[in-house]
């Protein structure tokens, strides 16, 4: 399989219908991450420790909408694909947690299941997410995600030298209208962020930080 | 004479033997300058590491080692694998 063209990842992207948010769940070994992740629909943030390059405990907290959730779970990479110029990973994220209801007191267990695919070299990236949180029938139905994400590079950044995409996301919350983001990622030294608005308006931004 | 000929290639001879080495590995999979701080973060935990110096351009890592020290080679793919690359063996300087 000849993993140079991107064709491969973009096909398990449109089969998964999926995309990836932020950088690799998954960190190079002793990595501990900080993620947040805010747009209209959801608010995100994360704290990783990668155990190994392939396995890292998380502790999350989701808000979506009026609805709080709080997750323990591992994110995992299931397979690397090292090419000479070029990188394919996919992961999978499972969490186990609570969602919590101000008005009623209440809680629930819930549970949330990821998948995540990307493909990239230095001037093209892609990538694609399926996520899904699982809920008590009484909070109402499951809440799934999806994303894909197509980007590139203007310019060729080296090592430790300030790196810019530009980067177009596709995302749909259950059955809701596609929203189309355009955004710009940077990144610099351990630190990433995004900056973005939808074309229907909605802002985004997400950061990450390994410390 | 004599004397100053063995003084003299005894000196050069330490100064071979405390010279630092470099090694340069090129690496597969590294395209991303976030996700190649593992790689920086890992060797320079390494005793025997004096700098390291990452090229996302011609992926590759040149590895300047500490006088007299070095890292075998199979040591420096297990530390590359450890941070989720792969040595690329195909390619040379």
């Amino acid at each position: 399989m000849n993993l140079k063209t991107p064709l491969f990842f973009l096909a398990l992207s449109v089969l998964f219908s999926l995309e990836q948010t932020h950088a690799h769940p998954v960190a190079f070994q002793g990595a501990k991450s900080i993620l947040s992740e805010s747009d209209s629909s959801m608010k995100e943030l994360m704290t990783t420790y990668s155990y190994r390059y392939y396995l890292a405990p998380a502790l999350s907290y989701v808000q979506i909408e009026k609805n709080d959730f709080a997750f323990l779970g591992v994110n995992g990479l299931l397979k690397r694909w090292n090419q000479p110029t070029s990188q394919g990973n996919i992961y999978l994220s499972v969490a186990q947690g609570l969602e919590f209801r101000e008005q009623t007191n209440k809680q629930h267990n819930t549970s949330r299941v990821s998948l995540d695919v990307d493909w990239e070299d230095r001037r093209y990236y892609t990538s694609a997410r399926y996520s899904r949180i699982f809920r008590s029938g009484e909070f109402g139905e499951d809440i799934e995600l999806k994303k894909l994400r197509l980007g590139f590079a203007p310019y060729l950044g080296n090592y430790k030298e300030l790196n810019t995409w530009f980067i177009v996301q596709a995302s749909q919350m259950d059955e809701k209208v596609v929203e189309v983001t355009p955004l710009l990622r940077f990144y610099y030294q351990n630190v990433l962020w995004e900056v973005g608005s939808s074309l229907r308006g909605n802002w985004l931004f997400n950061f990450m930080i390994h410390i | 004479m004599i004397k100053s000929f063995f003084a003299v290639a005894t000196l050069f001879l330490s100064l071979q033997a405390f010279a630092s080495v470099e090694k340069t590995v090129f690496v597969k999979g590294m395209v991303c300058a976030f996700c190649a701080q593992g790689i920086e973060k890992k060797f320079t935990k390494q005793n025997e590491i004096q700098e390291v110096n990452v090229d996302l351009e011609n992926h590759k890592v040149v590895l300047k080692f500490k006088e007299s020290l070095s890292l075998s080679d199979e040591k420096i793919a297990e530390l590359l694998k450890d941070s989720g690359y792969t040595v690329d063996l195909e390619r040379k300087n």
